[in-house]
């Protein structure tokens, strides 16, 4: 038998516990399932293990058994394709999202979600930082002709539940509060500052903008945006809040300010 | 071939230990990285590689190349290895004797390779493209097998020293691995020592294992056992001074055990040694 039909046979006996035929030696104790048993076992196990590391508030919530019944079938639907671990549980917030039980509960979904955000925030790419002193050095006339970049590690996430509750109390060893459905579904801010990640809830207004801002809107077009809810001097003052909060949680991580001489200036 | 000097003895690098490395720089001489565990964009794993590259030289040690597969190399996992090393500048890579998955699927378990002639053929050429693409030697690891393959026409370390001479690269020697295979399979691990050519291994690997089903495991999770040192007694004999690692996957135990247990095995190798330096 060739190389080829060799692995595949294997490989379908571990994954798909189809029989191995004659590619296996008779071992000692006559048993070809309980050799190939040993892949099958760690292979269920090391790919539980790398969904219980990436969810492991997920894990708390839902309970070993569950959780594991969760992690077998989404292993059954997608499995792994990357050579590198860190990858094989991308899918797995929206797996839970259409996935039996879970798919009729929207916490699982919500705090796979969340938690999936904070490691994609872990080992973003690195960049720089714009911060509090940076933004000072600006002179104010500049900010008419402001645009921002943000650090790759942010991303805004809506929760339509008290999932950001839950998780905190997963964190800290107690137990989570019952699940609701929020009056308005909630943006959260995720990103990394420093060694860690964190997260945020943002008032309707920041994630507004925010949003716009990551899409390139200018500053003084900002201030436009919102002064058609606060009136102008306010929309003015509220920005200046955003932008110094921004700052000091090391997000934005460049800045351009195109002035008459179209002069673009990174931080 | 040129032996590689020894790196002295080294500890395989895990995330449980990073902090404590870094604020009590231990009496290790070195560490394997996992490279897995740094192929990811950025933030904190590579900062902290970088801080423990700044004091400690490093091997980088693979899981996933999946060298003797019979579908195409991952040629965006060599590139980011290659960029990895470029990075933290590794006192050589290595990865395993052994094949991840086929059809798409990468199962992330060590499968071993049928000992036959076109399989040396098959992985021999991987190897030297590996190597073209890296632009260096690397060290094949032996892996631990629970089952052997109908079609294998030769002993594992005749398999293994005719790899390393087609292939023209190291041997990254897991002396458990041998143990376990050689217990599973009831072959000679003294037989399998002796095989090895001096001056292709450059590193001894020691680490525990546990039994299941009547077999043994490989899942290092625990200490060194004393067939395991004893082998290690013998390589040392044959193999002179050569970088010594202990790897621990699981149950990691606080860095002032594992670092007990690399001193055993400093004091072995050197009562080894005494002799042959009088």
């Amino acid at each position: 038998m060739r190389l080829k039909a060799i692995q595949s046979t294997i490989q379908n006996a571990i994954l798909k516990g189809f029989p191995s035929g004659d590619v296996i030696r008779q071992p000692p104790d006559q048993c070809c399932d309980k050799a190939i048993g040993v892949h099958q076992k760690a292979y269920h196990a090391r790919l539980c293990s790398f969904l219980r590391s990436d969810y492991a508030k997920l894990y708390r919530y839902l309970g070993n058994d569950s959780f594991e019944t969760c992690a077998r079938a989404y292993a059954d639907q997608f499995p792994p394709r990357s050579a590198n671990p860190r990858w094989f549980g991308q899918a797995f917030p929206e797996f839970l999202k259409s996935h039996g039980t879970f798919g009729k509960l929207c916490v699982p979904h919500e705090l796979a979600m969340l938690e999936r955000a904070l490691n994609d925030a872990f080992d973003a790419p690195d960049g720089p930082v714009v911060g509090k002193a940076d933004l000072a050095k600006l002179d104010p006339e500049n900010l008419a002709g402001c645009t921002f970049k943000f650090s790759s590690s942010v991303r805004l996430i809506e929760l339509s539940h008290n999932t950001t509750s839950i998780w905190s109390a997963l964190a800290c060893g107690e137990t989570p509060p019952s699940p609701y459905k929020l009056d308005t579904d909630s943006i959260v801010l995720v990103w990394r500052q420093g060694l860690s990640s964190r997260f945020r809830l943002l008032g309707e207004q920041e994630a507004m903008a925010l949003s716009a801002m990551q899409d390139g809107v200018s500053y003084p077009k900002l201030c436009g945006m919102l002064a058609a809810d606060l009136g102008g001097e306010n929309a003015a003052h509220t920005a200046a809040c955003f932008l110094r909060g921004w700052a000091e949680a090391e997000i934005i991580s460049e800045l351009s300010v195109r002035g008459l001489a179209d002069e673009t200036v990174h931080a | 071939m040129q032996k590689r000097p020894s790196l002295g003895f080294g500890l395989g690098l895990r995330p449980q230990l990073y902090n404590e490395i870094v604020i009590s720089s231990p009496n290790v001489d070195w560490f394997e990285v996992m490279t897995e565990a740094f192929l990811v964009p950025g933030g904190p794993p590579l900062r902290m590689l970088d801080a423990i590259r700044e004091r400690y030289p490093v091997v980088m040690h693979g899981t996933s190349m999946s060298i003797a597969a019979t579908t195409p190399l991952d040629m965006e996992y060599l590139k980011d290895l290659k960029a990895l090393a470029r990075r933290c500048r590794p006192k050589w890579i290595s990865d395993h004797l052994c094949w991840n998955g086929t059809d798409g699927i990468h199962i992330h378990d060590q499968l071993p390779v049928p000992f036959t002639e076109e399989a040396l053929d098959h992985v021999a050429s991987r190897i030297k493209q590996v190597q073209d693409i890296l632009g260096t030697r690397i060290a094949i690891e032996n892996v631990s097998s629970y089952f052997q393959y109908t079609e294998s026409e030769l002993e594992e370390w005749e398999f293994l020293v005719e790899l390393l001479r087609r292939a023209d690269c190291w041997l990254q020697l897991d002396l458990n691995a041998v143990f376990v295979s050689g217990t599973n399979h009831d072959f000679s691990t003294f037989a399998y020592l002796d095989a090895v050519p001096q001056d292709r291994v450059v590193q001894l690997k020691l680490a525990g294992h546990s039994k299941s089903d009547g077999r043994l495991i490989n899942t290092r999770d625990r200490a060194v056992c004393q067939g395991v040192w004893e082998l290690y007694e013998r390589a040392i004999r044959k193999f002179g001074p050569i970088s010594t690692l202990i790897e621990r996957d699981g149950n990691i135990p606080p860095l002032a055990e594992l670092v007990n247990e690399l001193a055993r095995a400093r004091v072995i190798a050197a009562k080894t040694l005494e002799p042959q330096a009088a």
